[in-house]
């Protein structure tokens, strides 16, 4: 027979453990909700394995133009312009897929390759460079990304067609770039999109 | 009692709904894939600028008219060249690129007195083999400019031999990281002309001056001279058999 003490006791730890684990399901519902689901629209064939670890990628982008200003009819290479990608000191597992989208609100400029950048369909040839899929528009890297840079553009090209009328107007550039580990056919689940001749070479490493 | 005990019993059910449900949001974390986004993006970027302010002495010259037709920013002023212009260093014209691009130039200028009813009278330039040397002239001095005058007198284009860099102009700071200072330097003003001397000419002298600049990176003479077929109209100080053969600006960069 419990007395109203033990009964008002009682109801306080109820009410504080229930208040606990609200606060755990909407935090983790929160930081792992879109995660579930996405990992649900999986469609490999294998059972998917669980790795856990960081990935983390060091991107390093250069917008050093002289004075802030582009001129017409310019390419502008070297140091102060090219992108450049590669895995971070706090990614711990290993290597990974990396694609790019570069975006702009200016039609007069585009990414200046060297080359770095392949039309190749073939796996082999294609390999260790980056291919751009209209499809998506990412530029998907053939390969995986390690601990040394792997330079995505030398830099930007500026065609004829700006002239003194546009003078002044904004220029926004970014890039998205993204990574997803290499291993357990994630690609298939995340990157559906991707080319074939990334397929290829992803499909070709896979353990 | 039973009221007691259902009401046990229906806490016991919230919290085995809760654990179930954390249980299965956690393996839902660990089991998604590992991926990263990152977005990096340009700041201050914006399309280059030409555009020439005029300076007489160290001061800028106000009331100038400005034109742009899209390739040519056209700057125009007329000013009043001072009666006691004696020596060579008597009057200084100079100009700013205040845009934020290299561009090239040419001036237009025409020195000239004004007649009782108004009419213009360009005065004659010293030195002309075709004029009489006991004529009242003025003369000019210019550095870095190639003249193309009309025989004779004191009208006519100067084209400047180098590119016309910006005023104001970013460097790399000291630090050797690729970035740059955090303010602009300031560079020198351009003379367009350093002197004039009037000579014995008594009138109230005046000058028109029109700065026509051009950006030079893909400048319409380069593209020509690269083979590509420019229309007659797109060249902007006229095509390249009427330009000065000294004027080479508009080739390759030089500083």
């Amino acid at each position: 027979m419990l007395n109203n003490k033990q009964k008002k006791k009682g109801r306080w730890y109820h009410v504080a453990g229930i208040l606990l684990l609200c606060f755990a399901i909407i935090y983790l519902t929160y930081t792992s909700t879109y995660s579930w689901f996405r990992d649900k629209s999986t469609t490999s064939n294998k059972p998917d394995i669980a790795i856990i670890g960081t990935i983390a990628l060091d991107v390093t982008t250069n917008f050093n133009f002289e004075n802030l200003a582009l001129a017409p009819d310019t390419t502008y290479t070297g140091t102060g312009f090219e992108t450049k990608v590669k895995t971070a000191p706090d990614h711990d597992i290993n290597g990974a897929f990396v694609r790019i989208k570069f975006t702009t609100n200016r039609s007069e400029i585009s990414l200046h390759f060297n080359n770095q950048l392949t039309t190749s369909t073939d796996v082999a040839t294609a390999e260790n460079k980056w291919f751009y899929n209209e499809t998506d528009n990412y530029y998907y890297y053939i390969g995986r990304i390690y601990d040394t840079d792997v330079q995505f553009n030398d830099g930007y090209s500026v065609d004829n067609t700006l002239h003194n009328k546009k003078a002044g107007a904004k220029v926004e550039m970014s890039f998205i770039v993204e990574g997803l580990q290499w291993q357990y056919d994630a690609y298939l689940a995340e990157w559906q999109t991707a080319p074939a001749v990334f397929k290829s070479y992803a499909q070709s490493v896979q353990i | 009692m039973t009221k007691v005990k259902n009401r046990y019993q229906i806490s016991f059910l919230i919290v085995l709904i809760s654990v179930v449900l954390s249980f299965c949001v956690f393996i839902g974390t660990i089991t998604a894939w590992l991926m990263v986004d990152y977005e990096e993006h340009s700041e201050g970027l914006e399309i280059g600028t030409v555009q020439v302010k005029l300076y007489n002495g160290g001061t800028e010259v106000q009331g100038t008219k400005v034109g742009n037709n899209g390739e040519v920013v056209s700057t125009h002023a007329t000013m009043t060249i001072p009666t006691n212009s004696t020596s060579a260093s008597q009057m200084l014209i100079s100009m700013r690129n205040t845009g934020t691009i290299d561009c090239i130039v040419r001036v237009q200028f025409n020195v000239y007195y004004l007649e009782n009813d108004g009419n213009r009278v360009t005065v004659f330039m010293s030195g002309a083999s075709s004029i009489d040397p006991s004529y009242p002239a003025i003369s000019m001095t210019t550095t870095d400019w190639v003249r193309d005058l009309l025989p004779g007198v004191s009208a006519g284009e100067l084209y400047y031999n180098k590119q016309l860099k910006p005023y104001y102009a970013w460097s790399l700071d000291s630090n050797n990281d690729g970035q740059n200072e955090t303010s602009p330097q300031a560079s020198n003003q351009v003379a367009i002309i350093s002197g004039i001397n009037i000579g014995s000419i008594t009138e109230q002298l005046y000058i028109d001056i029109t700065v026509d600049a051009v950006a030079f990176s893909g400048n319409i003479y380069k593209k020509a001279q690269a083979g590509e077929s420019v229309p007659v109209e797109a060249y902007p100080f006229g095509t390249p058999d009427t330009l000065p053969e000294d004027w080479d600006a508009w080739k390759a960069k030089k500083e």
